[in-house]
């Protein structure tokens, strides 16, 4: 079937044939890929078994398994261990998941650092870095020289070649073309607009390289490892230096038309409308909602009524909202205020089963409280909202768990295709 | 798997000598891209569109053309087992006046008004009808007319009937937005429909953006977003300014006339305009941030009103963000729903004879 992709004046992209689902013909190296897809998955679950174990639990015919091992076993992802227990007659050959046969790499590129994460092909933890970025003059090649440098200082500490390594995933806090690897812009940092980040990390590893934004990179994470386990349909708001979100839409991604969905910061709200009329001339409640604003605010009060008490950080205020501090207390609700609107909007429009909200200052318990108190005064039987899971973490194995599958799918594909 | 193989609950020389039938016939219709494709005439489906008032019943060939067309009002009969037997007697009719055998027709898709799983074929709830709640409208529909079934609410049907061939013709990411009495929004996303994890995503009626009112709605009436810019609102709005005024004249002016006067230079209605068109601006953005979406398709007695679209235009434009969706007036009005149900019933005739078919 020929599928008609243009791309119209106003960049509405059109796809001609889109009502009409593309027919995947069952040939046999795709159904025996599949089939590796299904066994693999079984030994990663279940742990060492014998053949007839998997045939047992994959419903496949015990011809199609061993054939399907032999192809496992030269793609080296698995191995037999030994004999196992006899139930009669010859005692079965145990086969393990080589999950070390590679690794893939996680990067998070931070307002102010570099963090890593080394992870084998079963998505366990071989090794993990973390570097300060010296902002904002890391330019984009600096900072990819940094990234170079570290990921083969880990990958040597870890005694992994750099062939071992069939994945990179960065994350980054900007709108990313996630498919032409090209970083939009971001603001923390100076000289970084429309960045092709992809291809120059391309020319430093033998491994492919994708570029993703780093809310969108801790949906993932919290997808697969953490609070949102099993939800096909759910967004994940990160409150930090910025506000985003990740969403999730029949059970994938979704980037949105030009890879900005979830840019909920410029978002049009009655709170912001209501107290500080000016904030949307600049189009920006992210400015009030994120950490600097929090700070920002109380530090203004401060210069008001000195007694305040110090703060550090904007999860210190909410500390401080906790402990009964009227003043603290205020701007709390305020900003859960202005969170349960945001909250509202995106339920309606999506209907997620669940809201999770992660960053330094979306994962105070506190703020979560509050906006579930907002919530429940609403008209409507609302959407369960919770906190992150990984915390700071969820950008990491979110780009981990991005690598993961196209990696192991590599692998499985036949070596012709390789070259 | 061979392309002719699945035709159901026929005996076996009768189906094998059917399959032959269709081998034939579609080894003549192949097309340039080597795919099968079956001619128009093999057979038929049925599209509902299910009203709050009125139930219209469509019948159309393989190639999604419009045979013909039946309605009947559902104000007495709001029941599912009557309104089962009403779409039973449209579609009766409507084979008769095409001379066409029961046997021509291959699937039906329904769309209902309120909260529908389209995966279990069921209408949740829905505040029409006088409150359906766990209708299994799809094996009641397949139950009464002896083919494969497929159910959607019906502002999604809309917007599969948009994006089929309406204003969002192939358009991946839109949202079709229908203003009549309420407001909903029906998402494609990807080119997939958004359902959510309820079957609830885009009913947007009771959004706050700024303007809307803050009270929260009592049980049961409109929600915040419908109180401003539902048809129902609109009259009230009129009805208030009316009476604040002394205006006696034309209180009972329906939704669309009063955006009319609007254009025509009424001040009162002008500015219950502005008002309703800056406050669907701030959903349409608000939408568009959410799902990067650019284009909205506006659909409804009220969404289909000129004055409303240019004057939310005119507000959007206002904003003056980089993000500004392109607002379009639906071009399949009131037919959308059901030439979404015809699409949908052709994907159900297709899943059932193994084929794609044209259109």
């Amino acid at each position: 079937m020929t599928r008609g992709i243009e791309t119209e004046a106003e960049g509405v992209v059109v796809d001609r044939t889109m009502t009409k689902e593309r027919v995947l013909v069952g040939r046999p190296p795709l159904l025996r890929q599949t089939n590796a897809q299904i066994l693999l998955r079984l030994l990663r679950e279940t742990g060492p078994c014998s053949k007839a174990d998997l045939v047992r639990a994959s419903g496949l015919s015990a011809p199609s398994v061993t054939n399907v091992v032999a192809h496992l076993a030269l793609a080296g992802l698995v191995e037999p261990i030994g004999e196992g227990d006899s139930t009669g007659g010859r005692p079965p050959d145990i086969l393990r998941f080589r999950a070390e046969r590679g690794c893939v790499g996680a990067v998070e590129i931070g307002p102010d650092f570099l963090r890593f994460l080394l992870a084998d092909l079963d998505g366990r933890e071989i090794g993990k870095a973390m570097i300060p970025l010296e902002r904002p003059s890391s330019a984009p090649p600096e900072v990819c020289h940094q990234i170079r440098e570290a990921v083969r200082d880990l990958l040597r500490h870890q005694h992994h070649t750099e062939e071992q390594l069939l994945g990179l995933v960065v994350g980054v806090p900007a709108i990313v073309n996630v498919r032409e690897g090209v970083v939009r812009a971001l603001s923390a940092l100076k000289g970084w607009n429309n960045v092709p980040l992809g291809e120059m990390l391309a020319k430093d590893f033998k491994c492919p390289v994708t570029i993703e934004n780093d809310t969108n990179l801790a949906a993932q994470g919290e997808y697969y490892r953490g609070a949102a386990k099993g939800e096909k349909d759910f967004v994940f708001i990160t409150i930090g230096e910025g506000v985003g979100a990740g969403i999730f839409v029949n059970g994938s991604l979704y980037h949105g038309s030009q890879w900005t969905a979830g840019e909920i910061g410029y978002l049009r709200v009655p709170s912001v409308s209501r107290e500080h009329p000016a904030i949307h001339k600049y189009g920006k409640i992210e400015k009030l909602l994120g950490a600097p604003g929090i700070l920002k605010s109380w530090q203004s009060d401060r210069r008001r009524s000195p007694t305040h008490p110090k703060v550090k950080c904007a999860a210190d205020v909410f500390d401080l909202a906790a402990a009964g501090n009227a003043e603290a207390k205020r701007l709390l609700r305020q900003r859960a205020n202005l969170l349960a609107d945001i909250v509202l909007d995106l339920a309606l429009v999506l209907n997620p089963s669940v809201i999770l909200l992660g960053g330094e200052v979306g994962n105070h318990p506190r703020l979560l409280q509050e906006v579930e108190e907002l919530l429940k005064g609403s008209e409507y039987p609302i959407v369960r909202v919770g906190l992150s899971a990984l915390g700071s973490s969820a950008v990491l194995w979110g780009a981990i768990h991005t690598a993961l599958d196209p990696a192991l799918l590599r692998l499985l594909q036949p070596s012709d295709s390789l070259a | 798997m061979s392309h002719s193989s699945v035709v159901i609950g026929k005996s076996r020389p009768a189906a094998s000598s059917e399959r032959a039938e269709q081998k034939r016939v579609m080894m003549q219709t192949k097309a340039g891209d080597g795919a099968l494709r079956v001619p128009a005439g093999y057979g038929h489906v049925v599209g509902v569109d299910i009203g709050a008032s009125n139930l219209r019943v469509a019948l159309a060939d393989m190639n999604g053309t419009m045979l013909g067309k039946w309605s009947a009002s559902t104000k007495e009969t709001s029941s599912p087992a009557m309104v089962i037997e009403q779409i039973h007697t449209g579609v009766e009719s409507l084979l008769e006046q095409a001379c066409l055998p029961w046997g021509s027709l291959l699937a039906v898709a329904a769309g209902a008004p309120g909260i529908t799983d389209a995966d279990a074929g069921v209408v949740v709830a829905t505040s029409y009808l006088r409150g359906w709640k766990d209708v299994p409208l799809q094996s009641l529909l397949r139950a009464a007319l002896g083919v494969p079934a497929a159910v959607e609410n019906d502002v999604r049907m809309a917007a599969i009937g948009e994006n089929w061939r309406g204003a969002a013709r192939g358009v991946a990411d839109f949202v079709f937005l229908a203003i009549g009495t309420g407001i909903a929004a029906g998402v494609f996303a990807n080119g997939r429909l958004i359902h959510g994890a309820d079957f609830a995503a885009g009913e947007i009626g009771y959004m706050h953006v700024p303007g809307t009112p803050e009270e929260a709605a009592q049980d049961g009436a409109p929600g915040s977003l419908e109180s401003v810019i539902g048809g129902e609102g609109l009259r009230q709005q009129w009805l208030r300014c009316c009476t604040e005024t002394g205006v006696a004249v034309s209180r009972g002016l329906s939704a669309t006339e009063i955006l009319e006067r609007a254009r025509a230079g009424d001040e009162l209605a002008a500015g219950i305009l502005h008002r309703s068109a800056k406050i669907l601006a701030y959903a349409v953005y608000n939408i568009s941030l959410v799902l990067n979406c650019k284009l909205f398709v506006l659909g409804g007695g009220v969404g289909m009103s000129e004055p409303l679209r240019d004057c939310t235009r005119h507000f959007l434009e206002q904003f003056n963000e980089p993000v500004r969706p392109k607002l379009t007036i639906s071009s399949l009005g009131q037919d959308a729903q059901l030439i979404g149900a015809i699409r949908l019933a052709m994907n159900k005739a297709e899943a059932r004879i193994g084929v794609k078919v044209g259109g």
